[in-house]
Parts: structure tokens; C-alpha cells; sequence
């Protein structure tokens, strides 16, 4: 009997989330930027998907969509599948039950997530009886639980404290916690460890992927770091300037990153011991939104553009057909760019 | 061989007077606890043309030891020599001729530049203060300086709210280059910019210092940034210095607990995906003031897993355990 290997269990079961043609508008005085373009993905239980790119690109925006939390002046087009509904059409009563029971959201700043006048397991016991009817003894048993679940020694001891009692790692548990409390099938984490240190850091996505293992989550991850995301996701999409520029599973992005951006950005790392002394660069800055051309987003500053990038945007081609790794990838070159692996250090002048 | 990492710079000569020696600097500052003592007994050395790279977590000590160097926070310990003089001894005045030695640049060059100031301004007043060239020619060198950070001589007529972040981050590099410093202390330069960016201002940094010898601390806490720019790093815990190795050293042989769990942790460092569960949290629940001058012992004694008695009770001291690689640590 063949071994299973953790990659095939999570392809078979419908995606517990499935986006498509999802674009994001900003009202900006009297016109509409258009800062999201239609993006497709999907997500199976047990699976991480990272949305990676730079600020502005549209990452954290598409997170808020995805349940409901756009705010005022910013509308989304497209269809975001949750468990087979479509969440864009939700309004009132359905989306809170939504938010914090089906999908759960976690932030960067854990402390503005947490109110800093009620105590731990206040918070916690109260997110589980907006959801469900359970007793206040029964609520206390389950905070006490998750709060065990997230890994928080001396349990007890927290549900009593305050959230200025503890470090930010500890915080961003608690956070977890209480986005665990109604077992969501989707958690979406925006930067959940921007603001932390690197060992605790290295933690709390542990942790994360940890309880992806244990509960068959799916997790949404964004991020700006690319190689941190590298060993928590299963699959990688890059955004650049509102575009998914490559969408693939993470062992063949790191292989070969095929769209120069993403060649870009993994060459602009540095990758320690023998390393070259010059990194590459990405010349030029991210676009303002809506200040983009005809053509391919990344047209402006990538070292291959030609003509046809200038007047054309790419349309997302398929890649990695083999099996269930199928990817996609947005360049008009990028057959030829292939051939040419690897990006060299460019230096510049 | 322009990839080769010719590194070193300039040899170290333990002969020659080191450009910067920091020797058992000590800075507290009054907390609602009692006192707290950030900097705890720091040694560190730099010879011109060196990059020292130093790494740590926040709370560890490294702005607070990079401002104490500038004369920003006054030491309750020890000295800082520049080229043989100590800092902690001058007045005011004496300090202020030798402030162009030392220049700083910032992780938020916004918010360390006059918004309402066009940025020609804010260099040539850099270079009125040090009574550097005339007033005529300063337009000119405001110019050149510019160039030399890449940016365009119009920028000079332009508002800081007119540049991106990795611009900005030029500008505040052209500023404390104009002076022609002999050290540039960094913190945190790149860690407000986005990754694309990074690259650019790393080189640039790394470009300058070739062409004109300027040593740099530079402060992260981002291990492999240091590690990638550094001749020698350091890391600090808990106030204190726990290693010091050259970079290939560093590189290759970390020894500190904490310096390994740095590595360990590091993304593009560390071991990728295990797929095992991961440890409980090493810091524990109550540590706000983990770092704080905490009582007798090792600072990193709580979340190292090699702790001994000895840790809990006896500071280890800085131990030679290789060329120039001293780890303080009772474990190794």
C-alpha cells in the first residue's frame, strides 16, 4: 500500500474557500482606483495558502474582502466561496455570524485586537457566547482549553490577567485563542508577526501550523516576507501592484521562481555564509495605485520588459501542470526567462 | 572576481588605536521598578573601514548602546574612545567639534528630516554646523552628495514628503555623509522598507564604504542582514553582549544558545518546515521585563534549555574560545 504523503490528503475535499474575478475599488474624490485585479484562488482544509507582496499591493485588502470588513468608500467585484456561499452578497446578522465562527481573522498588533480593560478570559468566554448558547461555566472550560491549545503555560493564570500583562508573543496566542473559539474552517492571518521578535516569531507561525495540522484549518497567511512565509505554506501567491503575478505550489517557486518579480525578490535577500557581496536589486519603487500604464504592472521596472509588455497586460499562464501542484504565472516572457536561470546580480552603477 | 567577498577590509591591527572602543559601558534609566539597566558592561571595538554588525531582539540594549555612543544618553559606566579620545570625558563644546566623526542614520529618515524643510537645506545646514566648505559651494557639494546616494541634484529642491521611503532613507545617508564622517552608526536602516527596496539601500551602504573606507555599526534586528553586511557581528541579549566572531566564524560555527536559536529562527537562515510539532514558547508568559537587569545569573537563563545551576546564579563573562571569537557562556 502506498505511503500517503501529507500534500495528497487535502486536494480531494471541495476548497473550504474559492475566489474568482475578485477586484477591489477605492473611492479617491470623485473617480474609482481599481487596486485589486481579478484575483482566482482557492484554499482546501489543512492548507496554507500565503499571499505575499510589498505594502500597497493589495495583499491585506483582499484579506479584509474575504470576510466582509471592507471598509467605507471601498467596494469588491468578483465572488469569494465560502463554504459555497458567496460572502460579497452577505450583509448584517449572516456576516458577523460569519466573522469569528466560520472565518477568523488575526492582525499584526495583537494588543488593538485585544480590549485592554477586560481580562483574558473575559474576552474569550464572550467571543464564545456571541456565537453559541453554552453556559458561563461551560464558555470557562472551553477558554481555558483553547487558551491550553495555543500552548499558554499556566492557563488558569492568564484567563485572569490582562493583556498588558503579557508579551506581545503571548498576546498573539491569546488573539489565536480566541480566533480558534468557535473552531472556524478558515483563519486568515494578516502579518502575524510583524511586530514580533524573530524567535518569537518563529513561534507563533509554528504554532499556527501546528493547529492547521491538528484541526484541518485553512489557513490564509499574508505576508510581505517571502522567505518567511517559505516554511509554513504549502502553496505561494504573488501579488504585485493589485496583480497575482504567480500563483504556485511553494517547493516549485522556490525551485524556479519563473516571473521576474518574484526572481526579484528571492535574489534580493540575502541568503548568508558565501553569498554574493552585491544583492540584487529591483530598481525603481513600487506604483502609486491607479498610476499604472496598459501594460504588465511590473512592466515599469522589470529588466526584461519589451514593447509588447509596455501595451499589453499578461494574461496568467499555466505552469507545474503535473498533478494538483498546477500553478499559474502572469509574464509574457516567462518561457524564455526560464531558459535563462538563473537572475543574475545586476549591479548597478 | 567582483563577486568574491573581500570582506575584511582594512586588517584589524591590534597594534593600531581602534576607531571606536567602547569599554564596559553601563546606561540605566529610572523605571517605575527601580532601576533598569539597559546596557550592562558592553565592550565592543572598531577599526576604520570595518563594518561591526550588531544583532538582538527589541529591548536588548542595541539603540540605547548606538545613542549612548552619540552622546545622545549619558553612560552610568565606562568610556567610549574615538580615535583615543574618550566622549564621556569632553564638554559640550569639545563634543560638538568631534560630532562629524560620528554620524547616524535612522530606521525612519521621515521623521528624522524637516518636513518642512526642502532637502538642499537640511544637508547644507549638516555641513554649516561642521563649518564644512563656504557658503557658495555648498549648493554644488549638496549636489554631489546626492549623487553619490543616487538620487537626482533637483532633489535638493524638493520636499521630503515628495520621496519614497527607500528615497528618504537615501537622503538621511547623503546628510550624514556630507560631513565625511569616519562612522555611520545604523539602526535599523532598512527595516521600514519593503524587500525590493532593502537590496538597494544595502548596496548602496556597502558601495559607499568601499569608496570611501567609512566604518559602520550597523544595528538590526534582522540576522541575516547583519550577517550578510558585517566584518565582525556581535549579538546582544539582555544588555549584554553573549558573542563576538567574525563573520565566517559567526557564520559558520554560532555557539551561543541564543545565537543558535537566532539562526534557528532566522527564515532564510534556519531549517525549513519540519513538519514536527513545535516546542512550547521559550519566553515565558509573564516576561515584560525579561531583559530588564534581573538579579544575579545569566540574562538568558529562563528560556535557554542548556541551564545549569551556575547560570542561575553567576553572570558568565565574555571567554576568548577561538580567533577572535569570544561567546559568554558557561554551557560551551
Amino acid at each position: 500500500m502506498p505511503i500517503e504523503l501529507e500534500p495528497s490528503r487535502r486536494c480531494d475535499a471541495p476548497p473550504i474557500l474559492a475566489v474568482e474575478g475578485l477586484s477591489i475599488w477605492i473611492r479617491d474624490g470623485g473617480r474609482d482606483i481599481r487596486t485589486v485585479h481579478a484575483l482566482e484562488f482557492s484554499l482546501a482544509a489543512g492548507e496554507t495558502l500565503a499571499i505575499v507582496g510589498e505594502s500597497g499591493c493589495g495583499k491585506s485588502l483582499t484579506a479584509f474582502s474575504l470576510i466582509g470588513l471592507l471598509p467605507q468608500g471601498i467596494r469588491a467585484e468578483g465572488r469569494v466561496g465560502l463554504e459555497g456561499r458567496n460572502v460579497l452578497r452577505l450583509r448584517g446578522e449572516a456576516l458577523r455570524r460569519l466573522r469569528g465562527g466560520r472565518a477568523a481573522m488575526i492582525f499584526q498588533e495583537s494588543m488593538t485586537a485585544l480590549n485592554p480593560v477586560l481580562r483574558i478570559g473575559a474576552q474569550i468566554v464572550e467571543t464564545l457566547r456571541a456565537h453559541e448558547r453554552v453556559t458561563r461555566s461551560e464558555a470557562r472550560a472551553r477558554a481555558l482549553a483553547l487558551l491550553a491549545q495555543v500552548r499558554i503555560p499556566d492557563p488558569e493564570r492568564v484567563f485572569a490577567g490582562y493583556p498588558h500583562q503579557l508579551s506581545g508573543g503571548m498576546r498573539q496566542r491569546v488573539v489565536i485563542a480566541m480566533a480558534l473559539a468557535c473552531s472556524p474552517a478558515l483563519l486568515i492571518a494578516d502579518e502575524p508577526t510583524t511586530a514580533l521578535d524573530a524567535t518569537v516569531q518563529a513561534e507563533i507561525l509554528g504554532l499556527i501550523d501546528d493547529l492547521r495540522r491538528e484541526t484541518g484549518l485553512a489557513v490564509l497567511l499574508i505576508s510581505h516576507d517571502l522567505e518567511l512565509v517559505r516554511r509554513y505554506a504549502d502553496r505561494i501567491l504573488v501579488m504585485y501592484a493589485g496583480h497575482a503575478v504567480e500563483s504556485r505550489s511553494v517547493e516549485a517557486l522556490f525551485a524556479a521562481p519563473l516571473h521576474p518579480y518574484t526572481r526579484g525578490l528571492v535574489a534580493a535577500r540575502p541568503s548568508g555564509g558565501s553569498g554574493p557581496r552585491r544583492l540584487a536589486e529591483i530598481p525603481g519603487q513600487v506604483p502609486a495605485p491607479g498610476g499604472l500604464g496598459p501594460g504588465c504592472s511590473f512592466g515599469p521596472r522589470c529588466p526584461h520588459a519589451t514593447g509588447l509588455c509596455h501595451d499589453l497586460p499578461p494574461v496568467p499562464d499555466p505552469v507545474d501542470r503535473t498533478g494538483k501542484a498546477a500553478g499559474r504565472v502572469a509574464c509574457h516572457h516567462w518561457k524564455t526567462l526560464h531558459v535563462q536561470q538563473p537572475e543574475p546580480a545586476r549591479s548597478v552603477p | 572576481m567582483s563577486n568574491s567577498r573581500n570582506r575584511l577590509g582594512p586588517s584589524p591591527d591590534a597594534a593600531a588605536v581602534p576607531l571606536l572602543a567602547v569599554t564596559d559601558l553601563a546606561v540605566d534609566f529610572a523605571s517605575t521598578q527601580g532601576t533598569v539597566r539597559a546596557v550592562d558592561g558592553v565592550t565592543l571595538t572598531i577599526h576604520s573601514g570595518e563594518t561591526h554588525g550588531l544583532v538582538g531582539e527589541s529591548g536588548c540594549g542595541k539603540s540605547t548602546l548606538s545613542r549612548a555612543i552619540m552622546g545622545l544618553i549619558a553612560p552610568s559606566r565606562g568610556s567610549i574612545h574615538l580615535n583615543g579620545v574618550d566622549l564621556t570625558r569632553m564638554s559640550r563644546r569639545a563634543i560638538r567639534r568631534e560630532r562629524h566623526r560620528l554620524q547616524m542614520v535612522f530606521q525612519d529618515n521621515g521623521a528624522a528630516l524637516d518636513p518642512r524643510w526642502l532637502v538642499g537645506r537640511s544637508i547644507a545646514e549638516a555641513l554649516q554646523t561642521h563649518g564644512i566648505g563656504s557658503a557658495a559651494d555648498r549648493p554644488s557639494r549638496v549636489a554631489r552628495i546626492l549623487g553619490d546616494v543616487g538620487l537626482p541634484p533637483e532633489a535638493a529642491a524638493r520636499y521630503p514628503r515628495a520621496f519614497s521611503g527607500g528615497q528618504r532613507q537615501r537622503i538621511g545617508i547623503a546628510r550624514a555623509l556630507a560631513v565625511e564622517p569616519e562612522l555611520i552608526l545604523c539602526d535599523e536602516p532598512v527595516s521600514a522598507l519593503d524587500v525590493s527596496v532593502q537590496a538597494q539601500i544595502l548596496n548602496l551602504l556597502a558601495d559607499l564604504q568601499d569608496r570611501r573606507g567609512i566604518a559602520l555599526l550597523f544595528i538590526s534586528h534582522d540576522l541575516s542582514v547583519v550577517e550578510h553586511m558585517s566584518d565582525r557581528v556581535s549579538v546582544m541579549y539582555g544588555g549584554r553582549i553573549v558573542e563576538t566572531a567574525e563573520r565566517r566564524t559567526f557564520w559558520l560555527s554560532p555557539t551561543h544558545p541564543y545565537t543558535r536559536l537566532l539562526f534557528a529562527s532566522s527564515p532564510s537562515l534556519g531549517r525549513q518546515r519540519s513538519g514536527t510539532a513545535s516546542p512550547p514558547p521559550a519566553d515565558g508568559a509573564w516576561d515584560l521585563h525579561r531583559t530588564s537587569a534581573s538579579g544575579d545569573g545569566c540574562r538568558f537563563k529562563a528560556r535557554c534549555r542548556q541551564a545549569m545551576p551556575r547560570c542561575l546564579t553567576e553572570t558568565p563573562q565574555l571567554r576568548l574560545i577561538g580567533p577572535g571569537h569570544h561567546v559568554a557562556c558557561h554551557v560551551v
